[in-house]
């Protein structure tokens, strides 16, 4: 029995692509790849609440602090000196002080959650910055030339995965003098604390984005573009930065973006165990860690809550974000 | 050079780590002078609250730690020497009675104080006839000396202090278990001419050897229970007892009970009382679960005696039923600035911070007037022999800073405009990092910056901050400390914070290096001073003269919010412990 050969109306009408729906009165025109994914993330509305604050979140942490008070400055008057809590319902939230302020000192804790988003947000980016530097370029090596640089790296990165990161940290803090004189560069207190944030925390960051980028290496290097270049007299570093990399633009954007919260959460740890941000500078993670020390949080909850949920917010805003980038950028994921 | 070990930890987890001034008083568990039937809030600071001598009940205890040995020869926490009173009898002990009186020595095993002769090199006791162990063999001589021989096994027994080692004549004595000739006991610098007599030689004159005896390791233990499996380190499983309870069953950190000794008598042991017939020790229980069974009588003791906790503190206070049942005491512990004098060499820069400091923040930062402490303005407490009143640096009367005399200080120490320098403190300690921050608040307001410089509580002493070559190269100004002493009485508590001698390269006490020689001969003057009348002299000229060196930012005398069962009797406040007298306490 032959098969039906005509075509039903139905599907005939169909539009193209799915990617369309929404973009009805416009002309059908030839898009890029980058164009699809950033209108496939447009129409992900979970991931632009999420970027929208993240944009949100670098406004308030680059200009934040200059419309906020003096997060230093003590408020005794609003404390009670019996228990050395707020006085007023939900750690003294006031006009003047729209998240309260802390115990003991009376600081103005929203002034206090701004200057912490800076340094959260400063640490955090710059950190992944250095991993997905660091990553790219071992990834791409090792998944590119194989053999014994690969065995070597690979096995290195093992090593900085199996790391005991945070002894380390708490260890190497404990060492570091007060002031460094680094290639010519003074440093000293609270700058020299947030470089070697920076630095520890991308440092140990990498592995996980070298692995992913030599994972895609080994595959893309098989590729007939790879060949065809190869076959025209193109090298090593031409290969690999000019035709390797830029098919991986997709995977390390989407992975940088994922690794913000996790280093965030990280200066965080490293804040709430002491060896972060220097005091009284404000941190999320050290005020956290003020919280529950002082043990002020059982009588007055404002104190955690308004750090935590400083940290919770951000990390789901980045995550939400990466999701989609990943989805928009991938959608075979899905 | 004498250590006494530090509470490395914040104000409410540690501040009576260290054995802190004595308190007694009357000398039977029925209660004692000045007392009071009704609770009231602070009632047993100066009186004994339901004082009683009905026996029988069973008293739990809990305990938010474990301690270091239930060895009494091998403790160094207040706590433990409050509590091993309970199962041992040290040649001499404290009185046990409410208040200062509780300052006092008095005998225990021995009949009287020591007598001292040679210029305070030879001290001899006398110890009571008819005082039994607990299988009914009779106590001797030779037993209280094999008991000090034990604290000079470290291998085995490391945690006491080490009085006997700094101070007998032969300190390379290796202790009863490498030197174990039976009968030929090998510590030749205490003699036992006959079994009620102990005689001490010592390699310096020690004025203050009554207090060092009155610690627990001068417990007697026969060799003959020291051995198998209740010797060595393992005794602390089942210590031989003396005093009026002995233990019946151990779990090494769990759980503890103990019950009456048979063979003790009140004669023998006059300062304990054994009203109870039960005590049970749970130990390593969660802080906020200990508040709570307290408030909910699962428990009637907190054993660690460093107070409650911010919930249980808000719910006592606001309570005035419950507040009825607590008190507020001193416990003999300060929390204070180490000023170096080396970095800050001049007086008048070191004088310009304790001017500029800010009393009333600093309070603050280790709780407030309520938990934190009362402002200081002397380095010894006022629970501490020797105590004098006075107030150089206008700490009380003008409790947020003097910032005028401030500056007019930098100018006379040709900064007027202040000076950077660094501030060590100890980052797991929340009441140390908040005193940190107010302190760095209050100095900016005259010109002084303060880098914040952080270490774990670890190696605080042993690394950084008790290390003089670190803070020398760190350029370390201030450094924040805690301190209580051994023994309440001026040489207790300040030898080590200010005697030039006391400065070591690592595990430095004397943070400040403070080396001024009137205060140096003032400390040996008092060392051979074998009258307590004229030796309390010396204290108040010794306070004052580190207060006018600034070497010491004193910040408060701490204080404890601490939950009193209303079902316990003779309950009372011990100014030695820091915490309520356990020996003596019964149920209703």
């Amino acid at each position: 029995m032959a098969a039906p050969l005509d075509v039903s109306p139905a599907e005939a009408e169909a539009t193209p692509e799915g990617v369309l729906q929404g973009m009805a009165g416009r002309k059908i025109e030839g898009r890029s790849l980058g164009q699809i994914a950033w209108m496939r993330l447009r129409r992900d509305k979970v991931a632009m609440v999420g970027a929208a604050f993240i944009i949100l979140l670098i406004l308030v942490a680059v200009v934040g602090p200059f419309f906020v008070q003096n997060p230093d400055t003590f408020h005794p008057t609003l404390i009670n000196p019996t228990f050395e809590t707020p006085n007023g319902a939900f750690g003294g939230i006031s006009l003047a002080h729209p998240l309260g302020v802390d115990p003991e000192f009376g600081r103005d804790m929203l002034s206090r959650i701004v200057n912490g988003a800076r340094y959260s947000m400063l640490i955090a980016f710059l950190s992944t910055i250095l991993a997905v530097v660091i990553g790219v370029f071992f990834g791409l090596i090792a998944g590119y030339f194989g053999g014994w640089v690969d065995s070597l790296i690979a096995r290195t990165m093992d090593v900085f995965l199996a790391f005991p990161l945070l002894v380390f940290a708490i260890a190497l803090v404990g060492v570091l003098p007060g002031n460094a004189h680094i290639i010519g560069i003074s440093l000293s207190g609270n700058t020299l604390r947030v470089v070697m944030l920076i630095f520890i925390i991308g440092f140990f960051s990498w592995p996980y984005m070298g692995r992913i980028i030599r994972g895609q290496t080994l595959s893309l290097r098989e590729r007939e573009f790879v060949d065809a270049a190869r076959s025209l007299g193109a090298r090593g570093p031409y290969i690999l930065f000019r035709e390797l990399l830029p098919n991986m633009v997709g995977p390390i954007l989407v992975y940088a973006t994922l690794l913000i919260p996790t280093n965030i959460l990280f200066e965080a740890a490293l804040s709430y165990l002491g060896v972060g941000i220097v005091p009284p500078t404000p941190s999320w993670g050290a005020m956290l860690s003020d919280a529950v020390q002082t043990q002020y949080y059982y009588i007055d909850p404002m104190y955690m809550v308004v750090p935590g949920m400083a940290i919770f917010l951000t990390v789901m805003a980045f995550n939400l974000f990466g999701d989609g980038l990943r989805d928009a950028l991938d959608p075979k994921s899905r | 050079m004498m250590r006494r070990k530090i509470t490395g930890l914040a104000a409410l987890t540690a501040a009576g780590a260290l054995g802190l001034a004595a308190c007694g008083g009357s000398s039977s568990g029925g209660g004692g002078t000045g007392s009071t039937s009704t609770s009231s809030y602070n009632a047993a600071v100066s009186g004994v609250v339901n004082p009683s001598s009905h026996k029988g009940g069973t008293m739990t205890m809990d305990l938010n730690v474990t301690p270091d040995s239930t060895d009494y020869q091998n403790t160094y926490y207040a706590y433990m020497w409050d509590f091993v009173r309970l199962y041992s009898e040290s040649l001499l002990t404290y009185k046990s009675c409410p208040g200062k009186c509780g300052l006092q020595l008095a005998p225990a095993l021995a009949t009287g104080l020591g007598t001292a002769s040679d210029g305070g090199r030879i001290w001899t006791y006398h110890i009571r006839n008819n005082v039994k162990f607990q299988d009914g063999h009779t106590v001797t001589s030779a037993d209280v000396k094999y008991g000090v021989e034990r604290t000079f096994a470290k291998t085995l027994l490391p945690d006491g202090p080490i009085y006997y080692q700094v101070l007998l004549q032969d300190p390379h004595y290796p202790g009863p278990y490498t030197d174990r000739a039976k009968n030929i006991m090998g510590l030749t610098s205490v003699t036992t001419p006959n079994p009620t007599t102990i005689v001490f030689h010592l390699n310096q004159p020690f004025a203050d050897f009554n207090y060092v005896v009155a610690i627990s390791q001068s417990t007697p233990v026969e060799p003959s229970w020291d051995t198998g499996a209740h010797g060595g380190a393992n005794f602390q499983l089942d210590p031989e007892s003396t005093g009026p309870y002995e233990f019946q069953s151990y779990t090494l950190n769990k759980q503890l009970t103990l019950v009456d000794n048979p063979y003790w008598t009140q004669a023998g042991d006059p300062q304990a009382s054994q009203l109870l017939s039960k005590i049970i020790v749970n130990m390593n229980v969660n802080q906020s679960t200990v508040d709570q069974n307290q408030l909910a009588n699962y428990a009637q003791l907190d054993l660690h005696g460093l107070g409650v906790q911010a919930a249980a503190k808000d719910k006592i206070l606001t309570s005035s039923s419950l507040k009825a049942d607590s008190d507020n005491p001193v416990n003999g512990f300060l929390r204070f600035a180490y000023i170096n004098t080396k970095v800050i060499s001049n007086l008048h820069c070191r004088e310009a911070i304790e001017y500029a400091a800010n009393k009333t923040t600093l309070q603050d930062a280790y709780g407030g007037p309520v938990v934190g402490g009362q402002i200081a303005s002397t380095v010894m407490p006022p629970t501490v022999i020797g105590y004098k009143s006075f107030d150089l640096y206008n700490s009380v009367s003008m409790p947020n800073g003097d910032d005028s005399a401030a500056k007019a200080q930098l100018k006379l120490c040709g900064k007027p405009n202040g000076f950077s320098v660094n501030m060590a403190y100890r980052t797991d300690t929340p009441g140390d990092q908040q005193a940190a921050t107010a302190l760095q608040a209050a100095l900016k307001t005259v010109g002084i910056n303060l880098s914040l410089d952080g270490f774990p509580t670890a190696k605080y002493y042993s690394n950084f901050a008790g290390s003089p070559a670190y803070v020398h190269s760190h350029d370390i100004g201030v450094a924040i400390g805690g301190w209580g002493a051994d023994w309440p009485d001026g040489y207790g508590f300040l030898y080590d914070l200010a005697d030039g001698s006391a400065i070591v390269p690592a595990g430095n006490s004397n943070i400040a290096e403070i080396n001024l020689p009137a205060v140096n001969s003032l400390f040996n003057q008092a060392a051979g001073d074998t009258n307590p009348a004229t030796e309390v002299t010396y204290w108040p000229k010794i306070d004052q003269d580190i207060m006018a060196d600034a070497a010491i930012l004193p910040i408060v005398y701490q204080k404890v919010l601490l939950y009193r069962n209303p079902n316990l009797t003779n309950v009372y406040f011990d100014d030695y412990y820091g915490m309520y007298n356990y020996a003596v306490l019964g149920l209703k």
